[in-house]
Formats: C-alpha cells, structure tokens, sequence
C-alpha cells in the first residue's frame, strides 16, 4: 500500500516534469523541484499566399502575405530570431533578396539577373533587367517586435524580439506596387519571379 | 438548359474572339494629286495668209497644231477660237456661214475697220469689208469638235493623256469676203486653244 | 490496470504530445519558409504614335514626274516583355478587288524600300499594283497606281542592348526583337518611282497604308 502511493507520486511528478513544455508555469504540485530546462522554440507558417501574378502594365501584384507562429520558453539571449531571404542570380548563386527598407527583390526565374542587377534593384535604381522590387511589411503580435536591421552576423535581415514573450505570430505582407524605377516593362522579361523568405530562431 | 446553352454559346463565341485578336497598329498615307492640263502650240498658232494674186486664193492651205496634256480621268472641253486685229482692237474671228466655219484675217499693212470684220462675219457683200478675208476651217484633227455659233468657237474634246490637235485652214477664200478693196499682202488671224471659255 | 503499467503508457503518449513542437530534441521546427512567386504575363502593345500627315504632289515639266511636297513621316511604338519577339511590317492599298500588297524593293536591312499609292475614288486593279511591285513596272501599265521611296528607321527606347532583326518575308518585311521598346520610323517623301508615273495616273487623293503587326496577315 505504502509502495503504491510512492509509485503514484513519482508518476505524478514524471507527469509534470515532462509535461512542462505544454503546461509550464503552471504547479500541480506544491512541492517545486529544480531542474535545468532548456530553452526550446517552434516556428510553423500558419497561412500564406505565396502565389500571384504582375501586371505587365504598371508593375502591379495580386498581393502576397504569409503569418507564422513563434512559440518559445527562450529568450533574446538564448535565440536570434530572423527572418532572411534570398533571391537567384546568373552569376552569383543565392543572394539576398533585401532591399531598401527591406523591401523584397524577386527574380526571373528563367532569364536570370546578374548580381549588378540585383545591386542595382536593392539600392532602387532602373538597369535592373529581370529584378523586381516590392515594399514589404512586417508586424508582429505584442509584446515582440520586429525591425529591418543590417547584422554583422546574418546580413540584411528582419530581427525579431521577443522581449520576453513566449508566444507571437509574425505577419509579413508584400507590397502590390512596385518599387519605383525597379519595374520596366522594357528591362523586365515576362515570366516567374521568386524570392524566398525564411524564419529562423538561432541558438546562440 | 435553354439559358444554359445560351450562356455556353456566348462563352464559346467570346472564347474565339479573343482567341483570334492579334495586337496591329496602322497609319495611312495620303497624297493628293492636282488636277493638270498643260496646253502648248507645236507650231505657230498665228496664221498668215499672204495674197499674192486677184483670186485671194492661196498658193498652199494653213495649219497649226496643239499638244494637250490631261491627267483627269474625264474628257476635258477645251475652247478653240481665233482672233484677228481691227481698229476695234483684238476680236474674234470664227463664224459659220452656208454650214461651214471660217476665219476673218485682217491686213497687217493697214488695219481695217471693226465694221469690216463684222459685215465679213454677217456675210455681207465682197466689198463691205475692205482689208478682211475669210478662209474655211477645213478639219480639226486629233480631238472631237463641235462649233458653238452662239460663242463663235469650238468646243474640242481631248481626253486622259497627251493630244495633239491639229487645225487645217482651207486655202480658197471665201468669195464674198474677197473684193477689189482687199489688197495684194499679208493677212492674219490668230488660234488659240485654252481650257478657260474666256 | 496496474500503475506500473500505467506508467509507461503515459510517459508514451506525452512524449508523443509533446513531439507536436519543439522541445529541444532533435525533431523540432525553428525555421519555416515561404516561397513566393508572382507569375508575369506575356506582354505586347504595338501602337502608331504618330500620325504621318497628308501631303500634296508637285508635277514635273509635261507631267514628267510627281514629288511628293512635305515629307509624311509616321512613328510605330513596340512594346514587348518576351524574350523573343516577331512581328512584321505590311503595306496595302486600295484596288478593285478590296486591298493590294504594296511594299516591294526592300534593300538589306529593309530600311529603304518602295510603297505604292493607288486612287481612293475608284481603286485600280490589283494588276496595275503587281505590275509594279513584281520588279519590272512598264509606264501605261499601271494606270492609278504610283510609287515612291519609303524609308523605315527603327530606334531602341528600352531593354536590353541586343539588336533587332529585318527580314524580307515574300511581300512584307519581318521584325524579330529582344524584350523592350522600339520605334519605328516611316518617312515617304521624293519623287515617283521609274515607270510608275504618266498621265494615267489621273488627278485626286492616293493612298497607302502601312501595318505593323503581330501576326503574318
């Protein structure tokens, strides 16, 4: 009898012991016990839309967004929480798709720009055959932030802070006109452009 | 189903339209050619009768001939007439007596009176008009013609392209313009063809 | 059932819970992507910029010759977004049977040939068009119908620096252009063709009419 009580106690606290994750802060049990938790972080893309098209006209697009969940029992010294990207170039393989105001580049993805092109669209100039610029925007859900920043480590990159919050979801959408100069319907072949986006949470 | 098949039709026959638009873009080009009649004498349009006996006939028949130019589509009328000088000054000369058309020449040594270039165009007497003769027009070749009497010239059709008309003066005189008082010398009329009815 | 068995059993299913996110083990998810792709569609807009204006003929002595009075220019714009581009130039005008091709002569790059007007009011027939633009025109034998010199020259606005190609295709010339944005410039002016010219062609309005265009009409 005795020994079956301690059995369940020990089931209880194992219970509670691997159940943090989901159930953390939360004490089932007065008696607290100390242990050394690691800090963990899941990031999934929740909705998108990821595809559309331009108008050859006027450089429009049908729109683009995308919202992703950040939960994490870590904080801004435990993670850097980016968000990069990266466009194709003839000549340079994968390169960042940042550009002023970190707005997005997109490429041909068949007549590929070269990275002068590329260089050119970031900076918002008009010799940029097969590279076109949109505004992007980024908000995310109180109490983290996010910002367009220059990092020595990452590049350009949108950084996020979750100033300890444990749970946000990042929302970016990109801009349906295009960024001026960066859209010619003379420098611009017809065909698909992409740039790729990506959220990361790095341990450091 | 009726308004489903029409709303098909319709989608079907808006399908082919588009299918069958291609983008084009055109200019026209416009020039306007004038209208063009150039006539010039191939030879002397002044004819000189010179009396050298007491008949008043001439030794040979006279002629001058036209080129006329057209680029209308349609026969232009020109008008042919002559011209001689009395002491009314430049006066017209053709007139038609007995069916056939002539022209007055007036003498150039001493210029008659108006009054004997109209008794000779009246058919008046041989001595009502001392100084003016009359010789036939005897064809009028390379156009059709028609004497308008009421104008006292030709009308001369000359078609699309270049015509050459040539107008023959009969050498024999006619008998009741020629008297004693038309004197041995040079006598003178003057053609003229033009598109104008001046 | 007994609790050491229990045991087990629950530690299974909240291992398995918790496999769902991250939980610093080696399945877990800090990153996610999204690839976007805006899809840029064929684009092709041909368009006459200007208008050539209208113009009077002076003759020559007796009808010897026609000079065009005012040069007639017009400007053609091309704007394209594909890689590769066709589209071609054709001339027309009016004869008796509707429309006649009238563009004939081209030089090697197509940048001076010949075009013939024909009258508007009561159009020709198409033979006194083919007896000139066949290459051998004999005066007489193309009543209503003169020609003159065209002169075609294009110029890149856009795109990138590649060059246009000019082809004679049969009875029209044939355009191949990088993407971008060329004019074209198309200037009649001087004097009638040889043996083109005479009395027979009569006096009123002449027409020609140029058409770019994407497809082989």
């Amino acid at each position: 009898m005795k020994n079956n009580n301690l059995i369940k106690s020990l089931i209880l606290i194992t219970t509670v012991l691997i159940g943090t994750v989901q159930a953390y802060g939360y004490a089932e049990v007065e008696q607290s016990v100390t242990t050394d938790v690691q800090p963990s972080v899941a990031i999934s893309k929740i909705t998108s839309q990821e595809t559309g098209s331009i108008n050859p006209a006027n450089g429009v697009n049908t729109g683009l967004s995308a919202s992703f969940k950040l939960q994490t029992n870590g904080t801004d010294e435990d993670y850097d929480f980016i968000v990069t990207s990266s466009i194709l170039s003839m000549d340079g393989g994968e390169v960042s798709a940042y550009g002023q105001n970190g707005c997005l580049l997109f490429g041909n993805t068949t007549s590929l720009p070269t990275v002068t092109a590329i260089e050119n669209a970031r900076i918002g100039g008009n010799e940029n055959r097969n590279v076109i610029a949109y505004p992007l925007t980024m908000g995310i859900t109180n109490p983290m932030s996010v910002g367009f920043t220059n990092s020595t480590q990452y590049g350009d990159c949108w950084a996020v802070k979750v100033n300890n919050g444990t749970e946000g979801t990042l929302t970016q959408t990109v801009g349906q006109t295009p960024v001026v100069n960066t859209y010619s319907v003379g420098q611009d072949e017809a065909g698909a452009y992409r740039a790729t986006v990506t959220f990361t949470a790095v341990s450091k | 189903m009726n308004i489903f098949r029409i709303i098909l039709s319709i989608l079907v026959c808006t399908i082919s339209a588009l299918a069958s638009y291609a983008e084009s873009a055109r200019m026209d080009f416009n020039i306007t050619l004038p209208g063009y009649v150039r006539i010039e004498p191939v030879t002397s349009p002044v004819l000189v009768a010179n009396i050298t006996d007491r008949t008043g006939n001439l030794y040979a028949p006279m002629s001058s001939k036209f080129r006329v130019i057209s680029n209308s589509k349609d026969t232009k009328t020109l008008y042919l007439q002559a011209n001689t000088v009395t002491d009314g000054g430049y006066e017209n000369a053709m007139f038609e007596q007995g069916g056939r058309v002539y022209i007055a020449f007036a003498n150039l040594a001493k210029i008659p009176k108006s009054q004997s270039l109209a008794n000779c165009k009246l058919g008046g007497q041989p001595k009502d008009s001392p100084g003016v003769v009359a010789y036939p027009v005897t064809s009028i070749s390379g156009a059709d013609s028609k004497f308008v009497v009421s104008k006292g010239k030709y009308e001369v059709y000359a078609g699309n392209g270049t015509t050459y008309v040539t107008v023959n003066v009969g050498s024999n005189v006619l008998k009741n313009s020629f008297a004693s008082n038309d004197p041995k010398g040079f006598y003178q009329a003057v053609l003229s063809l033009t598109e104008a009815d001046i | 059932m007994k609790i050491t068995k229990l045991l087990p059993i629950t530690l299974a299913l909240l291992l398995g819970a918790t496999g769902v996110y991250a939980a610093g083990g080696a399945d877990a998810q800090s990153q996610d992507t999204a690839v976007y792709t805006l899809n840029l569609a064929d684009y092709l807009r041909i368009a006459t910029e200007t208008e050539p204006n209208a113009s009077d003929v002076s003759y020559g002595t007796e009808y010897s010759s026609a000079t065009i009075d005012t040069a007639m220019t017009g400007v053609f714009k091309v704007i394209s977004n594909n890689r590769t581009q066709d589209f071609y130039l054709v001339g027309t005008c009016p004869t008796a049977a509707g429309t006649t091709k009238c563009l004939y002569g081209a030089d090697g790059d197509c940048k001076n040939l010949k075009m013939v007007f024909t009258k508007i009011d009561v159009p020709p027939a198409a033979t006194a068009v083919t007896n000139i633009t066949g290459g051998s025109p004999t005066t007489g034998e193309n009543p209503d119908a003169i020609a003159f010199p065209l002169t075609i020259t294009p110029n890149r606005e856009d795109g990138p620096d590649e060059s246009l190609s000019a082809t004679w295709d049969t009875d029209k010339i044939k355009y191949t252009m990088n993407n971008g944005i060329e004019t074209f410039t198309c200037t009649v002016s001087g004097s009638n063709e040889a043996q083109t010219f005479s009395t027979h062609d009569t006096d009123g309005q002449y027409q020609a009419t140029l058409t770019m265009t994407e497809t082989a009409l």
